[in-house]
C-alpha cells in the first residue's frame, strides 16, 4: 500500500511532509500562522469580486476564495458563471497579488482551474468522487479537500489518501459541518474532527465557519472556537451586499464587517498562542 | 388591550409580596403561566397573550411587558438582553459577566469519599469551583445520605460547591437538601414531571441537552423549570446524535454560539464524553469559551484516562488548560476564576464605560477588550517653552514651565482605538525620567501603572462639548476623520505635584462595533 496519512486511530501520524503546504508562496499547517480564505460564495461579477477582495486583503486573508463552477442543491439554481468567473478571479487575484482557491465539480473542469488558480477545491459533495479525487490531485495543484456532508472523518482522510497515492500530497483538508437533525443552523460543525485530524495526519486542518453554521450571526464565535481549537485556518464566505448575494447570503460576513472580524480572529490566535499571517 | 402574541411581564425582583399579588390578578386574564420564574436580580411571569401594557405597566412592580415571538418565552434574550448570572453562593456566579466556571465532574462509586479527599484541593487549587458527583441516589447507585453529605463536607473543606444529579422526581428531595446544585442529564431533557418539580426547588439547576434534541426543544425544557417558579437555570451542551453511530456525541460548538444568541441564562460546555481522544478534551473546552461559553463541566481523575464513559483528564492536565484559558477567555472578554479583579473590574460594554473605567490606564482597559495590547504610535511630539505654554494647562502647569507634549495613538492591526494627547511638565520631573520619555523608551501606559502615580481632576465629554479640546485634537491628527468621539481629560501627579495632563479620545464609530462584536447584545452606543 502506497504511504498515506490514514493510520489507525491512535496510531502516530504518518507523514507525508513536513506538515506544510504551501499555496503561492503562503505555508499552511505546523508552525504556520492561521490563514484565512475569503471571498464570496460565487463569483458574479468583476466588480462585485473585487470589492470583496479589496475587502479581504485589507483584513489580512492569505488567499481568495470563490465559485465559478457551482455545485447548487436546485438545478434552478444560480449556477456560477463557470469560465467567465474564472477569469475575473485571476485579474483581480494578480492586481491583488493573493492566490485563488476555486471549486472544479468534475474531472473535465479540473485542468481549467488548475490553469487558472492556484488551489483546486473539491466540494463536500464531490468528496467520494474518485475520478475527480485522481484527476485533482494528477493536476500538480494543491487541492483543498471539503469533508462530506455526512462523512466520517476517517472518510475523508480515505479520500485524502486517494489523492497521495496519486503522488499529491499537498492536501489542505477542510472540516465544514454535517447534516444533523437540528433545523436552525444549515450544519454542524464537529469541533473535535479539527484535533483528532491532527493528531491522525499531517495535514493541516481548515474549518468553514460560513457552511458549518449558514448563519453570519454564528461565523465570528464559531471562528474563534476553530482558532481556539488549533485549526490551520478558516475559509470564510464574504460579500459586499449579502441580502443581494446570488448564493449563501445568509452566510456571509459583509464585507466592511470582514476587518473587525478579522481583529477579533487575530486577537484570539494571539491568546492560543498563534499568529495570523495573511 | 391584548393581541394573541405572547410576552412576559419582566417584575422588580424586590417588589413587596402584596405588589407580585396585584400583579397577578392583573395578568390572570392573559393566560398566565403557574408561577413567577425567580432567578438572581430578577423576575419574570409569562403570559399567553401580549397584555395591555398601559395597565400593567402603571403597577409598581412591573419593570417591562415584552412581546415574544419565540416558543420559548422567559429564557429569551428579548426579556434581558444582559445575560443573567446564576449565583452559586459558594462560588462564584455562572454567567453574564463572572469568571469562567469550573465544574469537575468526578463519577459517582462505592468509595467517591476517598478519591474525592485526594482531588479536592487540587480541584480547588486549579480553580474548580464546583465538584459534580453523578446521581448517588439513583436506583442501583448505592449511594446512602450519609456517604453523600461526608462527600458534601469534604467539597465545602475546600470551598467547592457539590452538584449532584437528579435522575427521577423521588431522588430531589434528599440530594436537593445536601447539594448546591442540581443537574438533569441528557436523558432526562425532557422527563417533563421532573423538570416541574425542579422548578419549586430554590437550587441552581444544570440543565443537559439531550442527544436528539433540538436547540429549541433545549430551551423549552428549560422553559418548563423557569414556569414553576425557578430561574436559576443553566444550560449545559453535551454533544448530539449524528449519523456515525459509531462515533461519540457530536460536541455541538454551534449550539453554545446560537444559545449566547437567543438566551440570556448560562450556557456552558460537558465535552468530556464528545471526545475522541484525551488530546481532544483541551481543544473542545477552549472552543467552547472562545465561542461564548459561561463555563465548562469537565470530568476529572486522579490521571488522564479514556474509557467507555468518556475522557476523565487529570489534575496536570485540568491545571495546565485552565492556565491555557486565560487569555482565550480574556480575548472574548471574560476571566478564568482566581483572575486578579476578576469580580470587581467587569469588561466594558459601552464606550462610555471603556474611558470611564479610571482605575486602569487606557492601554489597559484597551487590553482587556481585545485581547491583546494594543499598538501605541507616537504620532507627534514637540517641546513648549514659556512663553508659549497655552493657558488651557495653567493650571495645573505655571506660565514658566517647560513642556513636553506628545500626539499618540492606540491602535489593533489597521483599526485606530484611541487619539491621545499627553503634555508632561518637565520643570517638574527628574530630568532622567524627562529624557526617557523625550526619547520614547518609556511611554506613559507604563508610567502610569506605577502605584506612587495618582490619576485625578477626570472630566469626560463628546465631541460636542469638547471645546478647545477639539481644536487641538484636530491640530494634531490632521487630515483624520475625528467626530464622534467620546474624551476623557484627567490629570496625574507625583508625590502630589501635578506633572501631567493628559486627553484621550475614543472614537465612538469604531468602538460600537468592536464592543457589538464583542458583546452584542450588551453593547450600546453611548
Amino acid at each position: 500500500m502506497t504511504p498515506g496519512v490514514l493510520g489507525p486511530a491512535g496510531a502516530p501520524p504518518i507523514a507525508p511532509g513536513a506538515g506544510v503546504v504551501t499555496v503561492a508562496g503562503i505555508g499552511f499547517g505546523r508552525g504556520c500562522p492561521v490563514r484565512v480564505i475569503a471571498g464570496p460564495c460565487s463569483v458574479e461579477s468583476l466588480e462585485q469580486f473585487r470589492e470583496t477582495a479589496q475587502a479581504a486583503k485589507a483584513g489580512g486573508a492569505a488567499l481568495l476564495r470563490g465559485g465559478a463552477f457551482k455545485p447548487r442543491t436546485s438545478p434552478y439554481s444560480f449556477q456560477g458563471l463557470g469560465r467567465a468567473g474564472l477569469e475575473i478571479m485571476r485579474s483581480v487575484g494578480d492586481e491583488l497579488g493573493l492566490g485563488i482557491v476555486t471549486e472544479a465539480m468534475s474531472p473535465d473542469e479540473v485542468s481549467l482551474v488548475a490553469e487558472m488558480a492556484d488551489v483546486v477545491q473539491i466540494g463536500a459533495r464531490n468528496m467520494d468522487n474518485r475520478a475527480l479525487l485522481e484527476s485533482a490531485a494528477a493536476s500538480g495543484r494543491p487541492v483543498l479537500l471539503k469533508r462530506g456532508l455526512t462523512a466520517t472523518v476517517d472518510e475523508l482522510l480515505r479520500a485524502a489518501d486517494v489523492m497521495i497515492a496519486a503522488g499529491n500530497e499537498r492536501i489542505l483538508l477542510c472540516e465544514r459541518g454535517s447534516r444533523t437533525f437540528e433545523p436552525s443552523t444549515r450544519n454542524s460543525l464537529d469541533l473535535a474532527a479539527v484535533p483528532e485530524i491532527s493528531q491522525r495526519s499531517d495535514l493541516p486542518v481548515l474549518v468553514d465557519p460560513s457552511h458549518a453554521t449558514g448563519r453570519a450571526d454564528l461565523v465570528t464565535p464559531v471562528s474563534l472556537a476553530a482558532i481556539a481549537a488549533g485549526a490551520d485556518g478558516l475559509l470564510v464566505e464574504v460579500h459586499p451586499d449579502p441580502a443581494r448575494a446570488l448564493s449563501d447570503g445568509a452566510q456571509s460576513l459583509r464585507a466592511d464587517a470582514f476587518g473587525a472580524f478579522m481583529d477579533r480572529a487575530r486577537a484570539m490566535a494571539a491568546a492560543a498562542g498563534r499568529t495570523m499571517g495573511p | 388591550m391584548s393581541d394573541p402574541t405572547p410576552s412576559v411581564i419582566v417584575l422588580d425582583p424586590d417588589a413587596p409580596a402584596h405588589e407580585i399579588e396585584r400583579v397577578r390578578e392583573a395578568a390572570a386574564a392573559f393566560q398566565p403561566a403557574q408561577s413567577i420564574a425567580r432567578g438572581d436580580g430578577w423576575a419574570a411571569l409569562a403570559l399567553g397573550l401580549t397584555a395591555d401594557r398601559e395597565l400593567l405597566e402603571r403597577l409598581s412592580a412591573v419593570r417591562r411587558v415584552v412581546p415574544i415571538d419565540a416558543p420559548y418565552r422567559i429564557a429569551s434574550k428579548k426579556v434581558f438582553d444582559e445575560a443573567t448570572p446564576v449565583d452559586l453562593g459558594r462560588t462564584d456566579a455562572v454567567g453574564g459577566r463572572a469568571p469562567i466556571a469550573v465544574m469537575a465532574g468526578s463519577r459517582w462509586a462505592a468509595g467517591s469519599e476517598v478519591r474525592l479527599a485526594a482531588l479536592a484541593p487540587l480541584l480547588a487549587e486549579a480553580g474548580c469551583g464546583v465538584v459534580h458527583i453523578g446521581a448517588p441516589f439513583a436506583a442501583g447507585s448505592g449511594g446512602t445520605v450519609a456517604a453523600v453529605r461526608r462527600l458534601r463536607d469534604v467539597a465545602h473543606e475546600h470551598d467547592l460547591a457539590l452538584s449532584l444529579e437528579v435522575s427521577s422526581p423521588a431522588e430531589i428531595a434528599d440530594a436537593g437538601a445536601i447539594a448546591d446544585l442540581l443537574v438533569v442529564g441528557s436523558h432526562n431533557m425532557q422527563d417533563f414531571t421532573l423538570l416541574r418539580e425542579l422548578g419549586g426547588c430554590d437550587l441552581a439547576v444544570v440543565l443537559k441537552r439531550g442527544a436528539g434534541a433540538t436547540v429549541e426543544e433545549f430551551l423549552l425544557a428549560a422553559e418548563y423549570v423557569l414556569t414553576h417558579g425557578n430561574g436559576r437555570v443553566i444550560l449545559c451542551e453535551a454533544g448530539i446524535r449524528t449519523f456515525d453511530a459509531l462515533a461519540k456525541p457530536r460536541f455541538e460548538i454551534n449550539a453554545i454560539a446560537l444559545l449566547k444568541q437567543l438566551t440570556h441564562l448560562p450556557v456552558i460546555a460537558d465535552p468530556s464524553r464528545c471526545a475522541p481522544s484525551g488530546a481532544a478534551i483541551p481543544a473542545l473546552a477552549k472552543g467552547a469559551v472562545a465561542a461564548g461559553a459561561d463555563g465548562l463541566l469537565l470530568d476529572v481523575g486522579t490521571e488522564t484516562i479514556h474509557d467507555p464513559g468518556g475522557v476523565l483528564i487529570g489534575p496536570e492536565t485540568l491545571q495546565r488548560l485552565l492556565a491555557e484559558l486565560r487569555p482565550i477567555a480574556r480575548a472574548v472578554g471574560r476571566v478564568m476564576p482566581g483572575h486578579p479583579g476578576g469580580e470587581t473590574v467587569p469588561v466594558p460594554t459601552t464606550t462610555d464605560q471603556v474611558l470611564r473605567r479610571t482605575d486602569r490606564t487606557l492601554a489597559q482597559v484597551l487590553e482587556w477588550v481585545i485581547g491583546a495590547p494594543p499598538q501605541l504610535d507616537v504620532i507627534d511630539q514637540w517641546r513648549i517653552e514659556p512663553p508659549a505654554v497655552p493657558s488651557a494647562l495653567v493650571p495645573p502647569f505655571e506660565p514658566g514651565d517647560s513642556i513636553l507634549a506628545r500626539c499618540t495613538g492606540y491602535r489593533t492591526g489597521d483599526v485606530r482605538l484611541s487619539r491621545n494627547l499627553a503634555f508632561v511638565n518637565l520643570s517638574r520631573i527628574d530630568p532622567t525620567l524627562g529624557a526617557l520619555l523625550a526619547s520614547e523608551q518609556v511611554n506613559l501606559g507604563q508610567l502610569f501603572v506605577d502605584p506612587r502615580i495618582s490619576k485625578l481632576g477626570f472630566e469626560f465629554g463628546t465631541d460636542l462639548d469638547a471645546g478647545d479640546i477639539h481644536d487641538t485634537l484636530a491640530r494634531c491628527f490632521p487630515g483624520e476623520d475625528l467626530r464622534p468621539y467620546l474624551w476623557r481629560r484627567y490629570h496625574a501627579t507625583i508625590e502630589g505635584r501635578v506633572v501631567f495632563v493628559v486627553i484621550e479620545s475614543l472614537p465612538v464609530s469604531t468602538w460600537g462595533r468592536l464592543l457589538r462584536t464583542m458583546a452584542p447584545a450588551a453593547a450600546e452606543m453611548t
